[in-house]
């Protein structure tokens, strides 16, 4: 199979920076703004969220390639993704619990918040859509793993800074964390033209 | 529940618990597809579609499901109807689709499609899950519409796609800003604020709407 | 043992079910999304070619920016009555994806932009067709040339969208040099034959 490892790059570029899942395609703000009260839940919740992905896009692109597309069942495509996704949870789950119960204890509550998460979803929605390839998609996961990441850290470490700021009472809470996230939307708005995809 | 009050049940969909600005649900594609009137308008048809179904669905089947294993029945149920409504505008809506039919697709990962199932259909008979299911997704519809409003007319000058703002023949974009990403989140920041204040100034509550989920 | 019995039992009636569901639907509304999608393609080519009476065919296939695109002769009761190919230019934040057709001069007679993701507000005036568009018409080969002043023998640039509307003039190019390629030769050889 031949891979276009310029392409690969491309995408995970992307789909970090331009196409960043929280500030330019605003999927996972649910979590986004749940998190990012304090930075170690943020960094926590990073972690997960990036493996998650990278294992649920690899597993889905397996099942979409050789399952999905042969027998024509792609209109089932929103069924088996987010079933694979949650089965593959359950079962870190309960591995973790019994291998590594140290991790468990710091990271398995996000786990539980995982699964009905829209970015994990999007990404191997996005790859069936794109038609990528295996490559392709776990550069997408990736990309957009870190991606998410660095929204979170950025916005974690801005929010600890805004409880000491002097907030008109309404817009205490989320209105002001989403006006913020606009703002960082505004920044990030200068990557879109770097590379054309 | 014998006496159930339709009335409460609707008006708590719409303004009490309103998914977008009181609960501050399912928030992405409140920001994601309200640039125009119209897509707003269509997502909250889909959402309104897709959550009365979920609701009658699991209603109809509550002593069936198994408790132990509810959580996936329920997802299942929802994917299924999601598939539908997915099928269905794929069909009929082809350019609105072309924008958004990721979005669409995602109304599967709703927190909001879930927890009206798990905390009211799965406990009440079928006509009031279906009243709470219609509220709650018009109280999504309208919470977009309201949006998509606001940031068409300030992005673009127009409603619903026609032109209203023009000058000297040609179409006035007074805050470009407001279709960007960026003024997707404006907008929202700032309607939950005034949302906020009314509810403070008016009505006395305490208006810190939206807990963060 | 018995309670996982019921367990399962329950979960597959309702997997059953829910494929049911879908497999009706999508039973139902694939062909009409077909059909649709047929309909748009061969509407978005008639538009390009409002004279040709006859059904659009593709008649080839052409590579630009390592994508497949493809080109039509569009006839009027088996007389070519304009070339139409599709293509794409390398925008600011997006391809900007064409339909490009000439009339039998080889000379520009339509183009429309079907789909770009540029900078809304300054990229998307490309769009525009009495702002940009319509400058293309009846504009040959040699003549598609991006200048930034103001020009009648050339293409002029919209300011602030420089990239886009270069995008648009490149993908232009591309697809009249592939259609000039194709049917520039059969043309002169038909020129040939009614000088004789």
């Amino acid at each position: 199979m031949h891979i276009n490892w310029e392409h690969v790059l491309t995408i995970f570029i992307a789909s970090a920076l331009i196409n960043n899942f929280v500030f330019s395609r605003y999927l996972g703000l649910c979590i986004f703004f749940g998190v990012t009260k304090r930075m170690e839940t943020a960094v926590g919740m990073s972690f997960t969220f990036t493996a998650v992905m990278l294992v649920g896009a690899a597993l889905n692109w397996l099942i979409y390639t050789y399952v999905m597309v042969p027998y024509q069942l792609g209109f089932l495509k929103i069924v088996i993704f987010i079933g694979v996704v949650a089965a593959f949870v359950q079962a870190a789950d309960t591995m973790m619990k019994k291998m590594t119960p140290a991790l468990y204890y710091k990271l398995g509550i996000y786990l539980a918040l995982i699964v009905t998460n829209c970015i994990i979803l999007a990404v191997p929605l996005i790859n069936a859509d794109e038609h990528y390839g295996l490559f392709e998609s776990m550069a997408l996961a990736l990309g957009s793993g870190l991606g998410f990441s660095l929204a979170l850290i950025i916005m974690a470490s801005i929010r600890e800074k805004l409880e000491l700021a002097d907030v008109p009472k309404s817009f205490q809470g989320l209105p002001i964390s989403f006006v913020l996230t606009g703002l960082i939307a505004l920044a990030f708005l200068g990557f879109s033209g770097m590379i054309t995809l | 529940m014998t006496n159930t009050n339709y009335g409460t049940i609707f008006k708590n969909g719409i303004f009490g618990e309103n998914p977008v600005f009181r609960l501050a649900l399912s928030l992405c594609p409140a920001v994601a597809v309200t640039s125009g009137v119209k897509n707003g308008f269509l997502m909250g048809v889909a959402v309104l579609f897709v959550m009365t179904m979920v609701n009658a669905t699991v209603s109809l089947i509550r002593n069936f499901i198994n408790p132990k294993v509810r959580i996936p029945s329920y997802m299942f149920i929802i994917a299924t109807w999601v598939t539908v409504t997915d099928q269905v505008m794929a069909a009929t809506q082809r350019a609105v689709y072309k924008d958004m039919g990721l979005y669409i697709m995602l109304i599967v990962a709703f927190a909001i499609v879930l927890s009206r199932a798990e905390m009211f259909a799965s406990r009440n008979k079928l006509l009031p899950s279906i009243v709470d299911g219609a509220s709650m997704g018009l109280g999504f519809l309208l919470a977009l519409v309201l949006l998509g409003i606001f940031r068409e007319f300030l992005g673009k000058g127009s409603l619903w796609g026609h032109q209203i703002l023009v000058v000297d023949g040609k179409a006035v974009k007074p805050l470009l800003i407001m279709i960007l990403p960026t003024g997707g989140f404006f907008a929202m920041g700032f309607m939950m604020g005034f949302l906020n204040w009314i509810d403070r100034k008016f009505f006395g509550g305490t208006g810190s709407g939206g807990g963060a989920h | 043992m018995k309670d996982m019995l019921k367990i399962t039992l329950s979960l597959v009636v309702i997997f059953i079910a829910a494929g049911l569901i879908m497999g009706v639907t999508y039973k139902y509304t694939s062909p009409v999304r077909f059909a649709a999608e047929k309909k748009e393609k061969e509407e978005a080519l008639k538009e390009m070619a409002p004279d040709a009476t006859d059904p659009i065919k593709p008649a080839g296939k052409w590579t630009n920016h390592s994508k497949p695109y493809e080109y039509y002769a569009a006839t009027s009761s088996g007389r070519p009555v304009a070339y139409i190919a599709s293509t794409a230019g390398k925008g600011y934040s997006s391809y900007i994806q064409m339909l490009v057709s000439l009339d039998i001069d080889l000379k520009i007679k339509d183009i429309k932009v079907l789909h770009h993701a540029e900078t809304p507000g300054l990229g998307d005036q490309v769009e525009d067709r009495a702002l940009f568009l319509d400058q293309f018409k009846g504009k040959g080969l040699s003549q598609l040339v991006l200048v930034k002043s103001e020009t009648k023998e050339n293409i002029q640039a919209i300011s602030g969208a420089t990239i886009s509307s270069r995008a648009v003039t490149n993908g232009v190019k591309d697809a009249v040099q592939t259609l000039v390629d194709k049917y520039g030769a059969g043309l002169r050889t038909a020129a040939r034959e009614v000088t004789k």
